[in-house]
């Protein structure tokens, strides 16, 4: 069952459901999630990955998704967007000021102002980031895909967005480009022994751009 | 066994993030893995850097036994790791 906006509101106030800041208003069956300050705006630094890659002997643009280290991945290549006085004509992200500019086909990581999710102990709900239509209208896509928190998980979301539209799209702080909305699940997750695959378990060394 | 809640010894970088910290730790057979995990589950988060420093973890450890415990982490993945970096409650 997904919570209308009376118990949205119980389930924030009664810490079932974590929303900090908790939000001015709430929809009918949704909260908005906002963006949080321009300086919280990444984009990868590819052509710093594809020289790592040239070096290595790999294809300039490579990543074996499912072998890399994401943690040193995001140490290394993930930088903000170069102020648009700087840019190239090929950088589809630029910084401007106090916004960001999204050319068609540009891709951004930006998280919310919001800290979003239920308590660990004894989580009741789950919650799902959409985008909202009337910003999907100009092209714009704010969560590529993995859209749930887990119930006992709580933090910013980094939102995942690209441009899929012909327009330039300008973003800043604050910005309302996402919301969740949030069921109920049957019961808390036990997390019981084997019920759990080792993320390393048959996986062979680290291939692609290693970082 | 119901997971237990744990911290799970690691070094600590500063993410792309404000709201998040990069964690490393060697798993079982010696690999490095590093994952990211929301500010609140990591200690210390104060003066984080490029550079690594030594801090915790908020893990579920959902299997120990022997020298080992596969911890679930809070990037939604689990790995398995000596128990020697676990620290559960009245250990």
């Amino acid at each position: 069952m997904y919570l209308s906006d009376g118990d949205l509101q119980a389930a924030i106030e009664s810490g079932r459901l974590i929303v900090k800041p908790p939000p001015a208003t709430i929809g009918p069956t949704s909260i908005d999630l906002h963006l949080d300050s321009v300086d919280q705006a990444r984009i990868w630094d590819i052509r710093k990955l594809a020289g790592d890659n040239i070096e290595r002997g790999l294809h300039e643009l490579q990543m074996n998704i499912a072998r890399m280290n994401y943690g040193k991945m995001s140490r290394k290549y993930l930088v903000p967007p170069p102020h648009e006085k700087d840019s190239q004509d090929t950088d589809m992200v630029v910084r401007r000021d106090d916004c960001v500019v999204v050319r068609p086909g540009g891709f951004i990581l930006w998280q919310t102002k919001e800290i979003v999710g239920t308590p660990e102990d004894n989580p009741r709900f789950i919650c799902f980031i959409d985008g909202k239509s009337t910003r999907a209208r100009t092209g714009l896509v704010v969560h590529l895909t993995a859209p749930t928190i887990h119930a006992g998980w709580s933090g910013n979301v980094t939102l995942e967005m690209t441009n899929c539209g012909p327009l330039h799209l300008v973003l800043h702080e604050d910005d309302a480009v996402a919301q969740i909305t949030v069921a109920q699940i049957t019961n808390p997750p036990k997390l019981d022994v084997g019920q759990h695959e080792s993320a390393t378990h048959g996986q062979s060394d680290v291939t692609g751009a290693q970082a | 066994m119901v997971a237990l809640h744990g911290n799970m010894s690691c070094e600590l970088y500063r993410s792309a993030f404000s709201g998040e910290v990069v964690f490393a730790v060697k798993t079982l057979d010696g690999k490095p893995y590093e994952g990211i995990a929301p500010k609140h589950y990591a200690r210390p988060v104060d003066n984080l850097s490029a550079n690594p420093i030594h801090g915790s973890l908020e893990v579920r450890v959902i299997k120990n036994g022997g020298k080992s415990a596969r911890v679930r982490m809070p990037d939604g993945e689990a790995i398995d790791v000596p128990l020697t970096i676990i620290n559960l409650p009245n250990k």
